[in-house]
């Protein structure tokens, strides 16, 4: 399918259904891993789940509302990332992702996340990228961070997240620091 | 309102999309028709039987039990503490109504009467959000406050 090479071993390939049982399995794989920082995983019982996930997001990216990719890495789906809520009148988005766990340790989402910044850049023209991780998820955090992002507040107890508080950090890259005006 | 169009324009991003009597009537029934479904609710302030203003909660998410609060008077209205007293009601009504655990306000940086509204009520700065609204041409920093209404070790959720 369509996809946009980051380097030798990393590909950022549209979500279609025919990714649906490889997606399926490495997220069934990863359920305890992933429980631990994100919230959707108990909605995600069988194939038809994913499924429905793939189609809503091609759907959504038609719309011009957010991008969602799947991270193919040498061959294999490792994760998905994307943008979530690409705000219009505030050119800004916000990035969001995951790896298996067996995928972990190898610098594939900040790779991944630099290349999203690009085409930010070039094709969605946003002036702001927007990370949120729970205070307590250091190697979320890295990631932004390892970007030149900055933090830009700490948000308490801003979501419950199977039963528990988490405070939240929002990391904030401007993309157009110098422009005073909105060049719309 | 059109009679505090150019003060409000200073804060607001909706007033150019309200020309008309019937702009206000169809963003009335939208934000009753909202309040109906839980998502958030709407109040006009009024004194003496006179309309002064508007506030309300925002984004009322039940899972993590938050809510922002926005609010705007007519400046005619303004120096009196009337929105101070309003933002007060509407933390119990978050409180006993919505079972809220958390409520936020967020001001432009230099909407300096706006951020000490929740600076008197005792609110904490959380952070400031740089170039996060496009207002009519100009790029506004928003500082973002907070106010816990649980004790800070409580677990429980709904
Ligand atoms: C968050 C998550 C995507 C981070 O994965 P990650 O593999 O740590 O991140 P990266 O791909 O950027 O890799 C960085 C690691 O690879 C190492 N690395 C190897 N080669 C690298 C390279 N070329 N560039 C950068 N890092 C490299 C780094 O040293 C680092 O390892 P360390 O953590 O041992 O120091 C992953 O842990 C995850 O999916 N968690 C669960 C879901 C989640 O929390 N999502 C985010 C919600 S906000
Ligand atoms: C933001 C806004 C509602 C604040 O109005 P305000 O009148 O300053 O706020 P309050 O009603 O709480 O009144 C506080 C003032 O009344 C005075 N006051 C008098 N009696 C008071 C009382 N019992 N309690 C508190 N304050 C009292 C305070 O000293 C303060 O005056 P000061 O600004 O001269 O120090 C108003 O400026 C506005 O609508 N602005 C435009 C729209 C806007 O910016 N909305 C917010 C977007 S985030």
């Amino acid at each position: 399918m369509f996809y946009r090479i980051v380097n030798d071993q990393i590909q950022l390939h549209l979500t279609h259904p025919h990714q649906t049982e490889e997606l399926f399995a490495l997220t069934d794989r990863n359920r305890e891993f992933l429980k631990q920082w994100l919230p959707w995983l108990d909605k995600v019982q069988g194939p038809e789940d994913s499924r429905h996930f793939l189609k809503e997001q091609l759907q959504k990216y038609a719309e011009g509302t957010l991008l969602t990719v799947l991270i193919y890495y040498e061959g294999k789906i490792a994760g998905v990332m994307g943008f979530h809520q690409i705000g219009q009148s505030n050119r800004t988005a916000e990035i969001g992702y995951w790896l298996g766990e067996e995928y972990n340790g190898r610098g594939i989402i900040t790779a991944c996340v630099r290349e999203l910044i690009k085409i930010g850049q070039e094709y969605l023209k946003l002036q702001k990228i927007i990370i949120r991780c729970a205070t307590d998820n250091a190697r979320s955090r890295a990631v932004p961070l390892r970007l030149g992002f900055e933090l830009e507040g700490t948000f308490r107890r801003a979501e419950n997240l199977h039963g528990r508080w988490i405070d939240i950090n929002v990391f904030g890259l401007l993309l157009e620091e110098n422009s005073h005006e909105p060049s719309d | 309102m059109d009679r505090n169009r150019h003060f409000l324009r200073q804060w607001l991003p909706w007033i150019d999309d309200t020309q008309t009597p019937d702009d206000t009537r169809r963003h009335l029934k939208e934000r009753l028709q909202a309040s109906i479904g839980g998502d958030e609710i709407h109040l006009t302030i009024v004194i003496d039987g006179a309309i002064v203003g508007r506030a309300g909660l925002q984004q009322i998410h039940p899972t993590n039990r938050t809510a922002n609060i926005g609010y705007w008077l007519g400046e005619e209205f303004t120096g009196r503490g009337i929105m101070s007293e309003t933002v007060r009601e509407l933390i119990e009504i978050g409180r006993h109504y919505y079972s809220l655990q958390k409520l936020t306000i967020r001001c432009g940086t230099e909407n300096v009467k706006s951020r000490a509204v929740p600076e008197r009520l005792g609110f904490q700065h959380e952070g400031t959000l740089r170039r996060n609204e496009n207002l009519y041409g100009r790029w506004i920093d928003h500082e973002v406050y907070s106010l816990l209404l649980e004790p800070n070790n409580s677990t429980e959720s709904h």
